[in-house]
């Protein structure tokens, strides 16, 4: 049996880009999640501006990860 | 007449193997989602088969061999292939029927190296392909998945940590929908490929296809069938064990470990290094569980499906190995597969009989 058989470089590259990859989207979907609940309080408290702010917060980061999802499948569909 | 009764016999098993693998696996896909309640058990399989359906079409890789790599090509035949797909269901029905997650796809490549080293020797059997494709990828997706849903739960628990719980819960189980979708459409563009290459492989050996042609419409359809079944059947056991039984998660928790466990997938799969969907989940869900508090790991379930793990490729091999031996005491016709095949099926009834007469299994102290 011979190490040379595994590949070391794709081995490499995934320990590092894989834990980014989940740190990734777990970070942009509670982000998302914070900026929702955050937009409501502010909301029914009546701060029109913070909810405006995190209703952005929340847009941009559902919006990242949806673009995550869409690189998701298309790695899926398009692996040969 | 032989030959294509050894046809028939090798399409249905290769199906069989679809319906395990799907039966089997469903559990890697959703059972944080119905643990966590993000859909009801019914609603979760049943989106889950129709991604694996789904995803049986989307892939137009169809592997020509099965086990590349790790037996020698030449080596592989019906009877092979046949005694293979024994091994490989035999083990996944004992594994389910213990709840324990394993590899479908390290138990087929047991199942055929098992029963080509009986076949042809042991020189067929590649020892740097199961060092590559089963040893490494073995060890790097459960240590990997468990580093990438820890690091995932401490950010989340870090973003939300200070939010109202309801909202909160509720928007991670609506992430859970899409995380288990991505897993389940994975699953499907992996697994069902494999079945299509058995029975393209059995068609070219029979003179029915040509080398490298793509495989007919109607075994796209019975394979992508076969695994929405399976799934559909849900494999409830194991995904007794796999939402609940190594962790008590919360949503934020179900999510990490499939949001962690299908960045490690594609991300293996986009560098062309694929892994087992069942590894990476399980060490995912033990990351998300660990991350917080080492002892909300119930290590001893942890142990057993480490165990059946490493298992799984010597005892799916054993198996195929004497289901080809005792195919081969009746000859190379259609007989020793036709009785091998009613042992099998008489086996798995008598299972199911005194499992449903006994009542569930138990993994581990829980």
């Amino acid at each position: 049996m011979r190490l040379a058989a595994i590949e070391w470089d794709a081995l490499l590259e995934l320990v590092w880009v894989a834990p980014l990859a989940a740190l990734s989207v777990a970070f942009t979907f509670s982000l998302c999640i914070h900026g929702a609940a955050r937009a409501s309080d502010s909301r029914r408290a009546g701060r029109t501006g913070a909810a405006t702010a995190y209703g952005a917060l929340a847009f941009l980061a559902a919006a990242a990860f949806a673009a995550t999802v869409v690189f998701g499948v298309l790695v899926i569909t398009s692996k040969d | 007449m032989d030959s294509d009764v050894i046809l028939v016999i090798v399409v249905a098993t290769a199906l069989a193997f679809d319906f395990t693998n799907g039966f089997h696996d469903t559990a890697n896909a959703v059972a944080t989602t119905v643990s966590t309640r993000a859909m009801s058990p019914r609603a979760a399989v049943g989106l889950a088969a129709l991604l694996n359906f789904a995803g049986a079409f989307i892939s137009l890789e169809v592997a020509a061999t099965i086990a590349s790599g790790i037996v020698e090509a030449d080596a592989i035949n019906e009877m092979i292939v046949f005694a293979g797909l024994i091994g490989a269901i035999a083990w996944n029905l004992v594994t389910w029927y213990f709840g324990l997650p394993s590899s479908s796809s390290h138990a087929l490549i047991g199942g055929v190296a098992g029963a080509a080293f009986v076949a042809e020797g042991p020189d067929v059997v590649l020892g740097d392909g199961l060092v590559e494709k089963v040893l490494v990828p073995a060890l790097v997706a459960p240590v990997l998945a468990f580093v990438a849903a820890g690091l995932a739960i401490l950010v989340a628990y870090r973003v939300v940590g200070r939010l109202r719980p309801g909202p909160v819960n509720r928007g991670y189980r609506l992430g859970q929908i899409v995380s288990g979708s991505m897993f389940s459409l994975a699953h499907g563009t992996n697994d069902a490929q494999k079945t299509m290459g058995i029975i393209a492989l059995a068609l070219v050996a029979h003179g029915d296809l040509q080398a490298g042609a793509d495989p007919p419409f109607w075994v796209i359809v019975s394979a992508a069938t076969a695994i929405a079944l399976g799934t559909y059947s849900g494999g409830w056991r194991i995904m007794k064990t796999m939402g609940s039984r190594i962790i008590k998660m919360d949503p934020a928790q179900g999510f990490s470990a499939q949001g962690g466990g299908a960045a490690v997938i594609l991300t293996a799969t986009h560098l062309g290094f694929p892994l087992s969907t069942t590894h990476t989940i399980s060490g995912a869900v033990m990351g998300a569980g660990a991350a917080r508090r080492l002892s909300a790991v119930r290590w001893g379930v942890a142990g057993n499906i480490a165990l059946a793990w490493v298992l799984t490729v010597p005892c799916a091999g054993g198996i195929g190995a004497i289901a080809y031996g005792a195919s081969r005491v009746f000859g190379e016709g259609a007989l020793g597969p036709v009785l091998v095949s009613l042992c099998v099926l008489t086996v798995i009834a008598g299972a199911f009989a005194r499992r449903l007469q006994r009542g569930p299994a138990l993994t581990a102290e829980a």
